[in-house]
């Protein structure tokens, strides 16, 4: 696939412009940004890569736009936190499609430092009368 | 116990998601069971070692009162529902997932049939 490559800012900055554009793999553990995005969390070629992630760089030492493992987090903290609708988007998208294979229950975990408002956002979809599927809330004891 | 075919017909009968049915035994002595949804026709895992798969469920007020295979009760259901012989078995537990982000992915632009750079545009 894209003859072994792993995609380039240049591949969407002319398309994607001015708005940022974060492009998570489906694994979660690496991203595209496009340089809207880079730019906005502050990422350039003097940024050090945190523990454990890194901001890929070219061969002139300037960012490809890829970034992996807790590299995204940079990116990720930027993002504006979620209208109570697109949370609860989110949630009903997530619950269909694992009602759809037959899960009735899910143990829930967060995916990264950025993600503290699952337990909020588990019991926003249960005061609106959302939940069909059950749920154990696995919630990082500093975001209870 | 003893089953006739007359039992198995008047299952037939209301195969089709019958409203307000009721089954009768064939016995005189059947037991009566009230349920808000009665499940017909299923193959329905019970998880009990060499016993065959049961054929008959009741729910009520969202409860499984009765799994079995109908046999000297008389049920009286507000719905019926035949499950044509599908299998049915508790739900499955995913044990690690992460919940919120995937829906995010769901609610997002989906790459995975771009073969080429320039395809999601």
């Amino acid at each position: 696939m894209w003859e072994g490559k792993l995609p380039h800012k240049d591949w969407i900055d002319k398309q994607t412009a001015d708005p940022p554009v974060f492009v998570i793999r489906l694994d979660g553990h690496m991203a595209l940004a496009n340089s809207a995005a880079l730019k906005l969390a502050g990422i350039n070629a003097a940024t050090i890569s945190p523990s454990g992630g890194e901001i890929m760089l070219d061969a002139a030492g300037q960012p490809t736009g890829i970034l992996k493992g807790n590299a995204l987090n940079l990116v990720l903290q930027v993002i504006p936190k979620p209208s109570d609708e697109e949370v609860l988007q989110a949630f009903e998208l997530a619950q269909n499609h694992a009602l759809s294979l037959g899960l009735t229950k899910v143990h829930a975990v967060t995916a990264n430092p950025t993600e503290t408002s699952m337990l909020d956002d588990f019991r926003l979809a249960h005061r609106r009368g959302k939940m069909k599927i059950r749920v154990l809330v696995y919630t990082p004891i500093e975001h209870w | 116990m003893k089953i006739t075919a007359a039992f198995f017909i008047v299952l037939s009968l209301i195969a089709n998601s019958a409203k307000s049915e009721t089954i009768n035994s064939p016995s005189g002595t059947a037991s009566e069971l009230v349920a808000d949804i009665l499940y017909v026709n299923g193959g329905i895992w019970t998880g009990i070692k060499g016993v065959a798969d049961a054929s008959v469920m009741a729910v009520t007020d969202g409860v499984i009162t009765y799994v079995g295979d109908g046999k000297g009760l008389n049920f009286t259901a507000s719905e019926t529902v035949s499950l044509d012989g599908h299998f049915i078995m508790p739900g499955f537990i995913d044990n690690h997932v992460h919940f919120f982000e995937g829906g995010y992915g769901l609610a997002s632009v989906d790459l995975r049939n771009a073969h080429q750079p320039t395809d999601g545009f």
